[in-house]
């Protein structure tokens, strides 16, 4: 039996506008007082009337244009009717005939995933069930979210993991959302089928309450294999009226039915009399393009000409932060000596840094003066030090050679000096001098002798060269 | 004369001169609010405590100050009740004002109360609210008209100086016909929705109903402007009446010969044209219009896209957040919610909807076309003279039919008038109504007032 | 087209609008098919070439920047619900969708 999933995804992205989108409240509600970022408009009050955020519409225009979507020059807004208490309108106003973006796509591993449409519209309130009623909370109500509609191209869990990665890096590179799932800045809606043989496709399922990308991939999992063995039973086939709605239940790791019927859903969109439409002229959509950074693959692509190695160039471009402190650092420059000598900074004692102290890269610590101080100078100190005097720089803005030479960190590289001390060493460890002639190798308990009494300052490749002539 | 029966430029002149004080003129509009309302029932509820106080500190200097003003109970009031006229809003004290009722405060109105409607202005009649029926100055046995029949009575009673209306097709200009009162429906956009509860968002239009043509222009120029948070609302600065004419030379009145039905009234029809030679008199040419379109589509047209955005517009009432559960509805609400519902369902949604859209369009391009030939239309406002009480009953769409002569104007987003200018035989009055293109308010009171200016029906007094 | 709304249309058209119809509300059914029959006159009119017009007075492209302003109070926001319950507005229990 051949059996080819078929999958489609539905992501909900939260803006993060400082306001929402119809209303001038605060689009902040994660962990908010219930109830506080709430007015006429959001609140759904009688007579209230919503004026669209400008900053969103733009934002998912970009976001649009980032996922090689054409834009609709003229769109406009609609009411999506349906009822539930969360909802403080009874509708919802989104883009159902004429959404900003169109037609775009993502490749994944070089497959092409096409995107049926990106769109704007407005959250709902929070309900948490309790105790037989339910409590709403209306700080969500009104918070501006794009809605990106993938074609069913994908084939597996796995690369449906892929593709919301990659939409998340999308996402965060043009910073128009934290794109978070487990905070539920991003939401992701997986529609699942199977064909069987090339023939027999099973009915459509969506799964709803999809909380992090592991339940993402484990939900598909678990309905490819739902579908395919009820199919064997049932020999049920998709029509236009057997979609169904199935949860998540990641404690039980299993889907189960949430609403069958799909047909009876009629959501009555028509125009929103309250909103003029809306019309973007080629140069403004120009402009907005030009707003749009290198993305992820791009940068990817950019780090590996640079001569980073390949692991150096993923951990860089896969996250935007860290890519943004690179390309401070580098500070235009293409030295391939240099670019590595960064990229081993930022992805070595930084991150480790940052990692321990749990905080994320601040672009504002990267003094690109201090990389280039530290590789000019990288002769005169120990890989240790460097390391040492990069935390510096980052933490404090501590100025690297001053600090080294605070710090007594540079390495003496005065041949008298050394020699002086190296025959001290040569008549105090005559056992050592005798192991040496037996075995060059041996040098090393020498150099380390040299190194304690210059207080770590000796530059080691000197030293070994002193003993060796005055061994000889 | 009592106070309360003064119209607003002779009040504004009173206080001004200091013949009486802001609290005598209240306190005059009370003591008939007291005497006649529960016969009348223009008001829903009254603020006779809040109004006194206020006119206390009234500051006369202002536009309005010190004038005690009737607002139509679809319009929030912070704080104060607002119904719609509804059951479910029974308890409702909104959290905030009405951009309008903002600007009519801070130009020193006084709110004396918010008066009735049809519920949630469904209607032309005001028996469809739940408050009870008001009944017409002039006999009341009859029906003030409506949605805005509370403002329109209170204004013919003489219970109000002056008042707020808001129409979506009808609902200032009909009742204020019925009432023998001035009502002046502005330009869609001209005036802010924020704040009113919304019926047919892409017409509803707030706007004056006062006594006079200077009354309800004066109020217009306090309630219009640009607001912010209505995004329909016209882009420019507050409308400004401008100087009267002394006569009509030049100017061509378009007399459209289809909103002359075969069941309009004769004395209606008779009146109009009696009106029609006042103008021709001031100078106006008058041009017969035979090839309007007929204002039955209108009706339709209306039908489903009010009954369309109603159905939507009325989905946030759940119960949750203020007033009761979606049972306390009425049955004209329910009717009309089921029927926009039924409009815009998949499968219909083309035949209705976007057919309806469409037809609107060919009502924009006929007027479009009628005003390159005219510079107004005038006409009757509704084919009938207020009727009994009890009349709406039963009749699906009673206001589409009253309101057939002002729908495609309403449609269009137009600026219209309607002006007293006769009595029928029973002594109900007869409205007259003046229609300009759209953003065109300054036509509309120049030629309003002028016929004002030579007729007397204005000053005419219902004996209650 | 039907002009005649069924039983069947009419329950879906009353439980689409989250209404409650008591019986003795039932001729409603007949006004809807009524007022269904009323409209169709505009099939007299030929509009295969005419755009619909959504909005009459021709605005476009109106924005608010995206500033945050005042919100009501948790009191105020919540000064009208018939029940609320720790800062939340508060109904009876609904199965989520």
């Amino acid at each position: 039996m051949k059996i080819t999933p078929i999958i489609g995804l539905e992501v909900h992205v939260e803006l993060k506008t400082k306001s929402k989108m119809f209303c001038s409240c605060s689009a902040h509600h994660f962990h908010v007082k219930a109830n506080t970022h709430t007015c006429p408009v959001c609140l759904g009050l009688p007579g209230a009337l919503p004026v669209p955020n400008k900053t969103a519409c733009e934002w998912c225009i970009k976001l649009g244009l980032a996922l090689n979507c054409s834009i609709n020059q003229d769109s406009f807004f609609e009411r999506k009717n349906y009822f539930y208490p969360d909802l403080a309108k009874g509708y919802q106003i989104t883009q159902l005939q004429k959404p900003f973006a169109i037609n775009g796509y993502l490749d994944v591993d070089s497959h092409r995933i096409r995107i049926n449409r990106a769109h704007m519209e407005e959250d709902t309130g929070k309900s948490i069930h309790e105790n037989g009623a339910t409590l709403l909370d209306f700080n969500r109500s009104g918070v501006p979210l794009v809605e990106i509609v993938s074609e069913p191209d994908l084939t597996s869990a796995e690369e449906a993991k892929k593709y919301l990665t990659k939409l998340q890096q999308i996402i965060r590179y043009i910073g128009v959302s934290d794109a978070d799932i487990e905070k539920g800045s991003m939401r992701c809606e997986p529609t699942v089928n199977v064909c069987i043989d090339d023939r027999f496709y099973t009915p459509l399922v969506e799964i709803k309450n999809v909380a992090s990308l592991t339940g993402v991939m484990n939900a598909i999992n678990f309905e490819i294999k739902r579908q395919v063995e009820k199919f064997a039973k049932d020999k049920i086939e998709k029509n236009s009226s057997n979609k169904t709605t199935r949860g998540w239940d990641a404690v039980k790791n299993q889907t189960f039915l949430q609403r069958s019927k799909e047909g009876s859903a009629d959501y009555r969109y028509f125009p929103e009399p309250d909103i003029p439409p809306i019309s973007f002229s080629a140069a403004k959509i120009q402009n907005i393009k030009a707003t749009i950074p290198l993305l992820p693959d791009q940068k990817l692509d950019q780090y590996q000409k640079l001569g980073l190695s390949d692991a150096d160039s993923q951990l860089l471009s896969r996250n935007p932060s860290f890519a943004a402190a690179f390309d401070t650092a580098l500070d235009h420059k293409t030295d391939n000596d240099f670019a590595k000598f960064v990229a081993n900074l930022i992805n070595g004692p930084i991150r480790t840094f940052l990692n321990e102290s749990k905080l994320e890269i601040d672009i504002n610590s990267i003094h690109p003066t201090h990389f280039q101080d530290l590789f000019e100078n990288q002769d005169r100190l120990s890989s240790t030090a460097i390391k040492e005097l990069i935390i510096d720089s980052y933490r404090d803005n501590l100025e690297p050679l001053e600090n080294a030479k605070n710090k007594n960190l540079f390495q003496v590289s005065d041949v008298n000096t050394l020699e002086t001390l190296a025959k001290e060493i040569i008549d105090t460890h005559p056992k050592a001098v005798e192991d040496y002639q037996k075995n060059p190798a041996a040098i090393g308990f020498l150099v380390g002798q040299l190194m304690k009494a210059s207080q770590g300052s000796a530059n080691p490749q000197l030293a070994k060269e002193i003993f060796e002539k005055l061994l000889k | 004369m009592n106070l309360n029966e003064l119209n607003l430029q002779q009040a504004r002149q009173g206080l001004r001169e200091k013949k009486f004080s802001a609290k005598d003129l209240v306190t005059a509009c009370f003591s008939q609010i007291k005497k006649h309302d529960q016969d009348i029932n223009a008001f829903v509820s009254t603020f006779e405590k809040e109004a006194l106080k206020a006119a206390e500190s009234a500051d006369i200097s202002l536009p309005l100050g010190g004038i005690p003003i009737a607002i139509k109970d679809n319009f929030l009031t912070k704080n104060q009740l607002t119904t719609a006229s509804s059951k479910l809003l029974d308890n409702y004290l909104p959290q905030y004002d009405a951009t309008t009722i903002k600007k009519i405060k801070a130009a020193g109105a006084i709110i004396i109360g918010k008066t009735n409607l049809d519920a949630w202005a469904h209607g032309s009649s005001t028996e469809t609210s739940d408050f009870g029926t008001t009944k017409n100055p002039w006999n009341q046995n009859h029906l003030p008209g409506g949605s805005s029949g509370g403002s329109a009575a209170a204004i013919a009673a003489h219970e109000a100086i002056i008042a707020t209306g808001s129409e979506t097709a009808g609902s200032i200009r009909q009742p204020s016909s019925w009432c023998g009162v001035v009502g002046f429906k502005p330009s869609y956009g001209r005036v802010s929705r924020y704040g009113v509860i919304a019926m047919k968002s892409s017409t509803d239009s707030p706007g004056p109903i006062a006594k006079t043509v200077d009354d309800a222009a004066d109020l217009l120029e306090i309630m219009s402007g640009h607001d912010p948070y209505d995004a329909t609302s016209i882009d420019e600065a507050p409308w400004k009446k401008p100087a009267p004419l002394s006569n009509l030379k030049g100017l061509k009145l378009g007399l459209p010969l289809c909103y002359f039905p075969p069941q309009i009234q004769p004395e209606i029809k008779e009146a109009i044209l009696r009106s029609v030679e006042i103008f021709k008199k001031l100078g106006a040419e008058i041009i017969e219009l035979s090839d309007v379109l007929d204002p039955k589509y209108s009706i339709a047209v209306y039908t489903i896209l009010q009954r369309s955005e109603v159905s939507s517009n009325l989905a946030r009432f759940d119960g949750i957040r203020y007033g009761h559960d979606r049972s306390f509805f009425g049955e004209e609400a329910k009717r009309r919610i089921m029927l926009g519902t039924y409009s815009l369902s998949s499968g219909y949604y083309d035949a209705y909807y976007t057919k309806a859209q469409k037809v609107r369009t060919l009502i924009c391009q006929d007027f479009d076309k009628q005003f390159q030939k005219v510079d107004a239309f005038i006409g009757p406002v509704s084919p009938t003279t207020a009727l009994k009480v009890g009349a709406s009953k039963g009749q699906a769409m009673f206001g589409e039919i009253q309101d057939m002569l002002v729908e495609p104007s309403s449609i269009a987003g137009l600026p219209g008038i309607s002006i007293p200018c006769a009595f029928d035989k029973n002594y109900l009055p007869i409205g007259l109504q003046i229609i300009a293109p759209q953003k065109r308010e300054d036509i509309v009171y120049q030629i309003a007032k002028i016929f004002e200016d030579h007729t007397d029906y204005h000053l005419k007094k219902p004996t209650l | 087209m039907s002009k005649v709304i069924s039983d069947q249309d009419f329950a879906h058209i009353v439980q689409l609008s989250n209404l409650e119809i008591k019986p003795e509300e039932n001729f409603i059914k007949d006004q809807l098919s009524q007022t269904a029959e009323y409209i169709e006159v505009l099939n007299e009119l030929d509009t295969q070439n005419v755009t619909p017009t959504f909005q009459v007075n021709h605005k476009k492209n109106v924005f608010r920047s995206d500033e945050v302003g005042e919100s009501l109070s948790q009191d105020s926001a919540l000064s009208q619900a018939p029940q609320s319950h720790q800062g939340y507005f508060k109904t009876k229990a609904t199965i989520k969708k």
